[in-house]
């Protein structure tokens, strides 16, 4: 994938989009996903046609909750776009909400990895910093809890996150030590050195390549909006 | 079964508030074994050390290689105190410097002159800057995934880096000369300086040892292109050959940076050079708020003496195959087949069939229990102190510790 510069904060926010509502429909808490498609004039479209923002303007929708999406898109395939809009105000509700559980972790956190992961795909400082890693597999998860977050490289030569079982075994596993802790690490809130020293999760296995997604999370959540 | 280590967790969650991360660096615990070793240590000696809970262990990471003679060796300390009593830091260095760089300059074979640091980034960085000065040319070339120090043209980390910091460096894998080879074709009179270490010793993977002609035909291609061949003996140093690791591998470099164990744990770092190599030296600005440090410089002047005077290099490899030989036999009784890479002295342990490490993880985390302190992602460390009755008494340790090991994969 070629390296698309600056667009990449609204990609990595759109593909975050979409993996939680993936997150959501495999849930069953939504009858669709919202895919996206990034079409002309840096617009980005959510769920097929109906929901469609200039992509600044999905940055700001993420950030402050609200912003216009393109009109003519949505008055043409009306009921599309309002299921569209009722699904991300659903993913909005469950991710602002002050409810830890595990609804909204494993939510937080395929979002949030996936937005590594478009970094990885996207930006060529870190699509080189994963290279040697691609026969790699990283599981998070949380103890006692059944919430499985696969991160690896696919067969169509891109890094990509999924939840659930997976066909592999895992080369490097870490492990929060309970919801609250893993609702800390998708807030941006959890310390990296300091949190597998004192328990706060246990990291196993190949470690770089764990250094190294968390490393570009960390740069995901400095640089692109989150509803968090 | 975790040892207690209430203290030390007090200890971290009191320096969470005041240090980013805690402990930082190689040392980090996240990059060991974060809830099973130790975060910090209240005193040592010899092979021994005893963490702040009271907890004693076995030690084989020796400072991460900056003990060599053993924790606290009276002998060295002893010099020290004398040089402490008089003073360390003054406006002018102390006459130590001199007798230290005499004696470097005349056990290195090839050193014409030595210079003073307090670290070994210090003195690498220093040197590839001196190959720069004298050459007049940009690039420099090292092994991919070698260490060579903290800053920014090679240092393991991501953050803080512009693309222009490693727009000169160069990399080739470990043994490789032909990758080498066409380096040098692309880069024809560019290159001021290869870095490498005697071997390559990177972290989270077994060490490689350099095949039969590697260090001929880095030699060979350094004098025939005009490269100036920069020994990192950093890590390894004083643990295969008291006159330097290059008279190991049978090969002579330009300049050599030491540190680890030249001080037995007083911080100290030199590089030493080839008289060809002096007035380019006197060109690249050196210097540190306490590198005259007189007492860390008598520190490694002991040092160095009881190295020679006792063949240390040689008595740490004797007992380091002892002990590696120890270990594969034991791993090999208990069917978890070992290897123990790179050389005696400094052995890197590896399961076979176990490249994501969580074999040698929890390994090193039941042994641990039982006051072994073995690093999972790291090479090991023999240091002089360690006596035979030691290494039995930590292969019996790890022979428990792999027979709870296979229980535990059993179950």
């Amino acid at each position: 994938m070629k390296d698309i510069g600056d667009r990449i904060i609204s990609h990595a926010a759109a593909f975050s989009i979409e993996a939680a509502s993936k997150e959501l429909y495999e849930r069953s808490k939504v009858k669709r996903e919202l895919k996206v498609k990034f079409i002309n004039d840096n617009l980005v479209e959510l769920g097929g046609p109906g929901l469609c923002f200039k992509e600044n303007k999905l940055l700001k929708a993420v950030e402050s909750g609200f912003a216009f999406p393109q009109i003519v898109s949505l008055i043409f395939n009306f009921i599309n776009g309002i299921e569209s809009i009722l699904i991300l105000l659903e993913i909005r509700k469950i991710l602002s909400s002050d409810t830890v559980n595990s609804e909204k972790v494993s939510l937080g956190l395929r979002s949030g990895l996936t937005g590594a992961t478009t970094f990885a795909n996207y930006d060529i400082r870190y699509k080189k910093l994963l290279d040697e890693h691609k026969d790699e597999v990283v599981l998070f998860s949380i103890d006692k809890t059944k919430i499985s977050i696969w991160l690896y490289f696919s067969s169509e030569n891109t890094w990509k996150v999924q939840s659930g079982t997976f066909s592999r075994e895992p080369t490097t596993t870490f492990t929060f030590k309970d919801l609250s802790v893993a609702n800390n690490a998708i807030s941006g809130r959890f310390d990296h050195l300091g949190g597998p020293a004192v328990g706060d999760a246990k990291v196993s296995g190949n470690l770089p390549f764990l250094d190294k997604i968390g490393y570009i999370s960390r740069k995901v959540e400095q640089q692109v909006p989150s509803i968090l | 079964m975790s040892l207690n280590h209430d203290k030390s967790d007090k200890l971290f969650s009191r320096a969470l508030n005041v240090i980013p991360g805690g402990i930082y660096g190689h040392v980090a615990p996240v990059a060991g074994l974060p809830t099973h070793l130790p975060k910090y240590i209240q005193n040592a000696s010899g092979c021994r050390f005893n963490d702040v809970d009271g907890n004693e262990w076995i030690d084989f990471m020796c400072g991460f290689g900056a003990i060599l003679h053993g924790y606290s060796h009276p002998e060295i300390d002893a010099f020290a105190n004398e040089q402490r009593l008089k003073g360390s830091i003054f406006n002018q260095p102390s006459p130590v410097m001199v007798e230290l760089a005499e004696s470097l300059t005349n056990k290195i074979d090839f050193a014409d002159w030595t210079v003073f640091a307090k670290n070994g980034s210090d003195l690498t960085t220093w040197a590839i800057r001196v190959a720069r000065e004298h050459t007049q040319r940009p690039y420099v070339i090292k092994a991919k995934g070698s260490y060579h120090g903290v800053d920014a043209w090679c240092d393991p980390g991501f953050g803080g880096r512009v693309d222009e910091d490693r727009s000169k460096i160069l990399e080739f894998p470990w043994n490789d000369l032909e990758c080498l080879k066409t380096l040098l074709k692309s880069y024809a009179n560019q290159v001021s300086s290869i870095i490498l270490t005697p071997y390559h010793h990177a972290a989270f993977a077994p060490s490689i040892m350099p095949t039969e002609t590697f260090w001929s035909e880095v030699e060979q291609v350094c004098q025939k292109n005009g490269i100036i061949l920069i020994l990192d003996d950093v890590r390894v140093g004083g643990r295969l050959h008291d006159g330097g690791s290059h008279r190991y591998f049978n090969f002579t470099p330009d300049l050599s940076v030491y540190s680890k164990a030249l001080g037995n744990g007083y911080a100290i770092s030199a590089c030493t050079g080839k008289d060809f190599l002096r007035n380019a030296s006197k060109e690249v600005f050196l210097t540190g708020s306490c590198w005259n440090d007189a007492v860390a410089m008598s520190a490694a002047l002991k040092s160095l003496e009881i190295s020679h005077e006792f063949n240390v290099a040689e008595s740490i490899l004797a007992k380091g195959k002892y002990f590696s030989q120890g270990m594969c036999a034991i791993a090999k009784k208990n069917n978890l087949p070992l290897n123990m890479s790179g050389p005696f002295s400094m052995p890197y342990p590896c399961f076979e069939g176990d490249e994501s490490l969580f074999r040698i993880q929890k390994f090193c985390e039941i042994a641990a229990g039982k006051g072994l302190y073995f690093h999972p992602h790291h090479n090991w460390f023999i240091s002089n102190a360690h006596s035979i009755a030691d290494l039995d008494l930590a292969i019996d340790l790890a022979d428990q510790a792999m027979c709870e090991l296979v229980d535990l994969e059993n179950s």
